[in-house]
């Protein structure tokens, strides 16, 4: 338990004009000792995550040193506020008043400060009057640890070669792993009584992070038989890197009493007494020995996939602010990350999916404690989370991992899930306060909470243009008639053009044809004096084509010469045929009308067809 | 008789089909998955050429956590209906969840839907009405000299679309490997040759595509698209398309 006097020189809110930043200071006593401390804090609070630190002034009356940091993060209806305390121990160097001078904290343009704090420096052993106690606090008694003050031995020579004062430095361990606490400690021994504060010049670290353990320790040891004064510091050590890291020479320069050793009886006796006092002051500067610390890589071996660096001892616990909330309201999950080890260096758990919330950045605080010479605490994320859909969401359990180095090996600790209700939100329900504007700027849009599949078709039917195409397809076939249509208007256009180059021939091959479709019209001519007509065209139409006449003017004494002359193939029966026939139309042309003529202009038709037929066969011979 | 038989099994086969994907969208509502699945496998097989229904098997069968078997069901679906918006969102969905993407990694997916905006028998059937028109008015041209002034620039453009088509339906084809398939276990082993004594070479997710290259016995030689791996599988591991 902090033992504070209570005698807090709070200073008051600093201006309102400054927005929400203030600085306070208190010391835990405001009268001290030479060979005693005081512990200031000053603490900057402000309504964000992010706060400065403390300007300290020249402090010429005092040694100070850091003795760490503890930062609080609170939300109230969504609202950030903050504080970071600073601890320093001060260590008087002077018999007087000691001023602490206003101590300033400037952000974004603001500044704030505290009032100046007098301290009464008293000499040392001397008694410190107490402060008033506080109600209920314990009247304080000597500084715990504090060794009772020992009369020096006068000389330092009879001490068997024993050194007047000593600084020595070790380690708790000489291996650790990486990220490993160690623990080194500087100790001041002295035999002789000091004139003043000595000076002290921390080790150089190279390749650690450091955290001072105050406090200061003191007590006594006899080394050689010579009783010492010793006053220790110790700093916890976080190697960053594997590998031979070197830690360099601890320095203490401090004034040293030396004993009036002049002969009383020497001429310039009372000159050097006058001069020097009963004893005079020696300047001392000691260092330690250098250290060399083994560290050790991580195993690689059984590394969980979600270790974030947690070299240590941890738990984890997650906790909800509300179980019930609505869609749309925040809910502020807490995640708990508390035990021994460098909990600045830790990464933060990872949060599992989460597609039924609206998951906002965390925001982290480390409240660092040094109990027992070691490094611990907690880190607390904080994480907005605001449902997007209703019923009972589920916050699955959220795994951490860290490296235990005494059982050297990686645990893993798991959170117990976490289920909230979550009813309907209104509608066009205002977002809460504090994630207002990430709300707005993704307000306008849809919100993907899941993806899945689409649901089912119910419309089974295929397009009509589907059917159609793949009924085409599937025609078989079909698609060889429009091949043959196009195949038969070839033929037809191969023939055109062949009747186009050999007319006579055409009219040669298409005699028979000709003839026909005037047979035909011979049948349905009105009367027999028609149809003989048309059967005479026929027949000379016929006998001129195969014969490349003209038909107008062909006579049968013509036909009958050209026929043996160019086809003596053909019979002379077929030519006293073709010659009967001839005159018989001839006769049934000009001659008048008799009964039963019908009936033999048929048998006269089929007899021209006849007739016709077998000579066109003759002439293809 | 068999042609009664199968004429009777042919007429009757939508009215099965109807009742089957009742039955599978009533269990899919109700969320038996794999009852719905059920149903919806005899509905396909009763109409196979039913989109729909080949979708409606996949979403069944992805409830039921056969991602594999959903994404075969869902190719089917496209190689009918390339065009329908659902069938591309869930097969691209779930071959997402395979580590590969409907498609194609480089093409951009305005080409990609143009070139599948028809299955390959609506382009086989486009082409042939294409082919067709071509040789009617190609004839028409050649029986009646008369119009032949008038056709011959349809009988042109008719021959260039028939052109296009024929192409673009070749070019589906080609890129559509003849015997292909869908990883249907989880994590199945893919081996240097057909048997057990063969070397695992990799391991390929359930819903990977594969090309079925060849077969011997009980094992599938398979090309993986993605990766272009090759090797021997057992053919209880792929669902061929």
């Amino acid at each position: 338990m902090r033992l504070w006097l209570g005698l807090a020189l709070a200073l008051g809110p600093a201006s309102q004009a400054l927005g929400q930043l203030s600085v306070t200071a208190e010391v835990n006593k405001t009268q001290v000792a030479l060979d005693d401390q005081v512990v200031l804090a000053v603490t900057i609070s402000g309504g964000q995550a992010s706060l400065p630190d403390p300007q300290l002034p020249p402090l010429p009356n005092f040694s100070v040193y850091s003795s760490g940091r503890s930062q609080n993060i609170s939300f109230v209806n969504g609202r950030v506020s903050s504080s970071v305390t600073h601890t320093f121990v001060l260590v008087p160097r002077a018999v007087g008043k000691g001023l602490i001078p206003p101590i300033t904290a400037t952000t974004q343009g603001a500044t704030a400060h505290t009032n100046p704090i007098e301290i009464q420096i008293m000499p040392p052993s001397s008694a410190v009057p107490a402060a008033p106690p506080q109600p209920g606090q314990a009247q304080p008694g000597p500084a715990p640890g504090r060794p009772a003050p020992r009369q020096h031995s006068p000389s330092p020579a009879a001490a068997g070669g024993a050194p007047d004062v000593l600084v020595t430095a070790e380690l708790d361990k000489s291996k650790a792993f990486v990220n490993e606490q160690v623990t080194l400690s500087v100790k001041f021994h002295t035999a002789v009584p000091l004139m003043g504060n000595p000076e002290y010049v921390p080790p150089k670290l190279e390749g650690v992070l450091s955290e001072d353990l105050p406090p200061l320790r003191h007590y006594n040891v006899v080394i050689k038989g010579r009783p010492y004064d010793v006053t220790e510091i110790k700093t916890a050590l976080f190697p960053l890197q594997a590998g031979r890291l070197k830690i360099g020479n601890a320095v203490v320069r401090c004034q040293v009493q030396q004993g009036f050793n002049t002969d009383p009886f020497s001429p310039d006796f009372f000159e050097r007494f006058f001069s020097q006092g009963v004893t005079a002051s020696q300047t001392r500067t000691i260092t330690s020995q250098p250290l060399v610390l083994e560290v050790s890589p991580l195993p690689t071996t059984g590394r969980p996939a979600d270790f974030t660096g947690a070299i240590g001892r941890f738990s984890l616990t997650a906790s909800v602010d509300k179980n019930h909330s609505k869609v749309g309201d925040a809910v502020n999950l807490t995640l708990t990350v508390q035990g021994t080890g460098n909990l600045k260096a830790i990464g933060e758990p990872a949060l599992p999916n989460l597609p039924s919330w609206r998951v906002f950045d965390p925001v982290t605080s480390v409240n660092l404690e040094k109990k027992g010479d070691l490094v611990q605490g907690s880190k607390i994320i904080r994480t907005v989370l605001v449902p997007r859909v209703s019923g009972d969401l589920t916050i699955p359990p959220i795994r951490f991992s860290y490296f235990d180095p005494t059982r050297r090996e990686y645990v893993g600790v798991v959170t117990a899930p976490l289920t909230v209700s979550v009813a309907p939100g209104e509608p066009n329900a205002t977002p809460a306060v504090g994630y207002v504007a990430q709300a707005a700027a993704m307000a306008p849009g849809l919100t993907r909470v899941n993806e899945d599949i689409s649901y089912l078709q119910t419309r089974m039917q295929s397009p009509l243009l589907t059917q159609a195409l793949e009924a085409v397809a599937s025609a078989g076939p079909v698609h060889a008639v429009p091949l043959l249509f196009f195949f038969w208007t070839l033929g037809l256009a191969f023939l055109r053009g062949l009747s186009a180059s050999d007319p006579k021939g055409a009219q040669f091959r298409g005699a028979w044809k000709s003839a026909s479709i005037r047979l035909r019209a011979a049948q349905k001519a009105a009367d027999s004096r028609e149809a003989a007509g048309l059967l005479t065209e026929a027949l000379t139409g016929f006998l001129a084509d195969k014969l490349s006449e003209p038909a107008s003017g062909l006579t049968m004494r013509r036909v009958s010469e050209l026929l043996q002359m160019r086809q003596p193939q053909i019979p002379a029966q077929a030519i006293k045929r073709i010659r009967a026939l001839w005159e018989d139309l001839d006769s049934r042309r000009f001659a008048p009308a008799s009964g039963g003529a019908e009936e033999d202009g048929a048998v006269l038709r089929q007899e021209l067809s006849d007739l016709l037929h077998s000579l066109d066969k003759e002439f293809k011979r | 008789m068999t042609s009664a038989l199968l004429a009777a099994a042919m007429l009757a086969a939508p009215l099965w089909g109807g009742a089957a994907r009742s039955e599978g969208q009533r269990f899919y509502d109700l969320g038996d998955y794999p009852a719905a699945a059920d149903w919806y496998l005899q509905a396909v097989r009763a109409e196979p050429r039913n989109a729909s229904l080949h979708y409606n098997l996949g979403d069944s069968l992805f409830k039921s956590g056969k991602t594999g078997r959903a994404i075969a069901a869902y190719e089917r679906a496209f190689l009918i209906r390339p065009r329908d918006a659902d069938i591309r969102q869930n097969l691209d969905y779930t071959l997402r969840r395979a580590g590969e993407e409907l498609t194609p990694a480089g093409v951009p997916p305005l080409l990609f839907q143009t070139f599948h905006l028809f299955s390959e028998r609506e382009l086989a059937g486009l082409q042939w009405l294409a082919c067709w028109l071509m040789l009617v008015l190609s004839g028409l041209c050649l029986w009646r000299q008369a119009l032949r002034p008038r056709l011959l620039s349809w009988t042109g453009a008719a021959a260039t679309l028939w052109l296009v088509l024929g192409g673009w339906w070749l070019a589906v084809r080609g890129v559509t490997p003849q015997r292909r398939g869908v990883i249907v276990t989880p994590a199945a082993e893919l081996r240097s040759g057909p048997g057990e004594n063969f070397n695992v070479s990799f391991t390929i997710p359930e819903g990977r595509r594969v090309q079925v290259l060849s077969a011997d016995g009980t094992w599938l030689e398979v090309g993986v698209l993605k990766e272009g791996a090759k090797g021997w599988l057992p053919a209880a591991a792929v669902e061929e398309l």
